[in-house]
């Protein structure tokens, strides 16, 4: 899964039946992710009732199928959660490299950085 | 699955039978930009550089924002397990709107 | 499977009913390479039922693999990623 925010949405008239009636977000990825291409969005279907502006958690592949309520939905990417805090302990990966610090303007609302 | 438009389609008279005549469409992934409508005449500095081919069976235009869903799993459903892609076009978009643009 | 580290964890009190219940941390994949250990820059959110502590390496397995993962991603849990197992030494 990732951490991503909402940023738009996306409306078809024609489109596979199994889509027929979804909602369909653009998620924008808060910390790095690569699809097949570098694009830096995903669409997902939404079945949580999130809204612009809102971070979510995004799954990928089949049980982001499994989420609509049958995994014959051709899609591979569906918001499982609307976030409401995300805590980090900027100092968690004692591994001698850079502190972890999300990029500006992709901190996680509610972000909580602890020492 | 991400959003892209159509660039072109590939024709070519020798296909894999497991293709089964399908229709191959050339799309170059939209990059997210500034907040408002994705133009549908989105130009250059709003599509990615890599361009990918995407199987079609719904038909779309050259010029047309799409969304393809990728993934074997995708390829099975949409078209069946032999065919040989992992992209597809899984609609054609009416309308797609950015609320809230890249950050500075 | 990846290698990662616990950074933090991640609060949703609106999800998915299969999504109930289970703690969500935030991992940052290690790699490693000629120049040794690093943090490659990506993050993921995965499920966690091992009780894994921030700081913690830890091994995430994702899709159906994750799923065998019994506990945190069986195949009635939505989760395409999931803690399955804190590395203690290596």
């Amino acid at each position: 899964m990732i951490l991503g925010r909402v940023v738009g949405q996306v409306w078809a008239t024609r489109k596979n039946r199994w889509v027929e009636g979804k909602k369909l977000l653009i998620v924008r990825p808060l910390a790095w992710f690569r699809p097949d291409h570098e694009c830096g969005h995903v669409v997902a279907v939404d079945p949580v009732g999130a809204e612009v502006g809102q971070d979510v958690v995004v799954c990928l592949g089949l049980p982001a199928r499994r989420a609509l309520g049958d995994a014959r939905h051709p899609v591979e990417a569906s918001i499982a959660a609307i976030v409401d805090r995300v805590e980090v302990h900027a100092d968690a990966a004692a591994d001698g490299g850079p502190r972890f610090e999300f990029a500006h303007g992709s901190e996680p609302s509610g972000l909580d950085v602890r020492p | 699955m991400i959003l892209a438009k159509v660039v072109g389609t590939v024709w070519g008279a020798r296909q894999a039978a497991s293709l089964g005549g399908r229709r191959i469409v050339e799309v170059r992934p939209v990059v997210l930009g500034p907040a408002g409508p994705v133009p549908h005449d989105a130009t250059e500095d709003r599509l990615a550089d890599a361009s990918l081919l995407a199987v079609d069976p719904l038909g779309a235009d050259e010029g047309q924002l799409v969304l393809v869903a990728i993934g074997s799993r995708v390829r099975d459903l949409c078209l069946g397990p032999d065919v040989t892609t992992k992209h597809c076009v899984i609609a054609i978009v009416d309308a797609a709107e950015v609320v809230e643009g890249e950050p500075a | 499977m990846i290698r990662g580290v616990v950074l933090g964890q991640v609060w949703a009190t609106k999800r998915n009913p299969r999504l109930a219940g289970k703690r969500l941390l935030l991992v940052a994949e290690v790699v490693e390479d000629a120049a040794g250990r690093r943090r490659s820059g990506r993050v993921v959110v995965a499920a966690d039922d091992l009780d894994a502590r921030v700081g913690d390496a830890v091994v995430v397995a994702f899709g159906s693999g994750a799923r065998n993962a019994e506990e945190a991603c069986s195949r009635d849990v939505l989760s395409d990623a999931a803690i399955v197992q804190i590395i203690d030494s290596e």
